[in-house]
């Protein structure tokens, strides 16, 4: 028998080694990476559609900070414990043109993400009010969450990528006291 | 079995060959070699055939090896020198190879590396406040879309996803 038959793993330490390099010398994972996700929606086209003085309220968490989050505050991590970003955006319109063009960009996210692959859960129309609401589920799981409320003087757009649990997100409204996006303070 | 024990004749075997090497044995190596060269037959000979074997090779023409061939010679001397040196402290090259560029490899990532990231405690009061705001936005729609989903469901106009709803069917229908 020769010696490399008799010793087929010498070559290994060598091969872990160059593996190792490569990983080095390839690019690090960009922070929070959200936009990575299959469940994430990007927000912004609506603030670079009306300006960002139109902006009341904006969001986005993800990567490390979302993950120390859910690590300290037991809550949060029953609710959020699988999502992996979390982007929010408030507008409000300065005027009927700002308002045509946000509503139009909403019907066309809604229509992009529908050609995506996403469901429309549901799509309310109150005298106030429409709300959509689009999921993007893989097998029994939901990947990502959009809910978009136009209203008269203010649309919303928010959403939740990673794992998600809707049951539990819609049980909070009733058994927890969260404050309504208003609350936050925009600075 | 008789004769001298099979250290005797190594250690006789290691004194033939550095008498052969032109090493000078002393006194008392010497006359411990010639004592067990006298008992020992197998050890006579090996001792007769290697002499005569020197005494051959010694008769042979000498040759000039190229300088290339010398160079080459010396280069693999060298480096066999630097295994053994390495296989005497049990090392594999290949490892201690592996080795060092792995230590290097994990020197660079960690000097390279961002520090882990550490929110402080306002930070993550804040993070907290705005995950509580969307996952109550998300709630309220969720409530508001329950409800206009029953009125959608029972004019049959509802897709696959409405079963992931957690809708209360009986709360709703008393309501």
């Amino acid at each position: 028998m020769n010696e490399r038959a008799r010793f087929p793993l010498r070559r290994a330490p060598v091969s872990v080694a160059l593996l190792l390099i490569l990983a080095a010398v390839s690019p690090p994972a960009v922070a929070g990476g959200a936009e990575k996700l299959a469940g994430f929606v990007d927000g912004r086209a609506l603030i670079e559609a009306v300006g960002d003085d139109a902006v009341t309220v904006e969001i986005s968490l993800s990567g490390p900070l979302l993950t120390a989050l859910t690590k300290v505050d037991p809550e949060l991590h029953a609710l959020a414990g699988g999502l992996e970003s979390i982007h929010a955006v408030v507008l409000e319109p300065a005027g009927s043109l700002d308002r045509k063009r946000l509503h139009a960009l909403v019907a066309e996210i809604d229509a992009k993400l529908i050609g995506q692959g996403w469901e429309r859960l549901a799509h309310v129309r109150e005298p106030d009010a429409e709300v959509k609401l689009l999921v993007l589920s893989a097998g029994e799981a939901i990947r990502g969450l959009v809910v978009m409320v136009l209203e008269e003087d203010e649309v919303v757009f928010a959403n939740l990528a990673g794992t998600l649990d809707l049951a539990k997100i819609a049980a909070i409204g009733e058994g927890l006291d969260l404050p309504g996006l208003d609350r936050i303070d925009p600075d | 079995m008789s004769g001298p024990e099979p250290r005797s004749c190594l250690d006789a075997m290691g004194s033939v060959h550095r008498r052969l090497d032109g090493d000078p044995l002393d006194d008392a190596e010497g006359r411990r070699l010639e004592q067990h060269l006298a008992g020992c037959s197998r050890c006579r000979e090996a001792d007769a055939e290697l002499r005569s074997l020197q005494t051959t090779l010694r008769a042979l023409p000498l040759g000039r090896l190229p300088d290339a061939a010398v160079e080459r010679l010396l280069r693999h001397a060298a480096r066999d020198e630097r295994r053994r040196v390495l296989r005497r402290w049990g090392v594999d090259w290949r490892l201690a190879a592996a080795a060092v560029v792995t230590t290097a490899v994990i020197g660079i990532w960690y000097v390279a590396s961002p520090p882990a990231f550490r929110p402080s405690e306002a930070e993550l009061a804040r993070a907290a406040a705005e995950t509580r705001a969307v996952l109550g936005l998300t709630a309220q729609a969720l409530r508001r879309a329950e409800r206009t989903a029953t009125r959608e469901v029972l004019a049959g106009d509802v897709a696959g996803a409405l079963r992931k709803l957690p809708i209360d069917w009986r709360r709703i229908r008393d309501e």
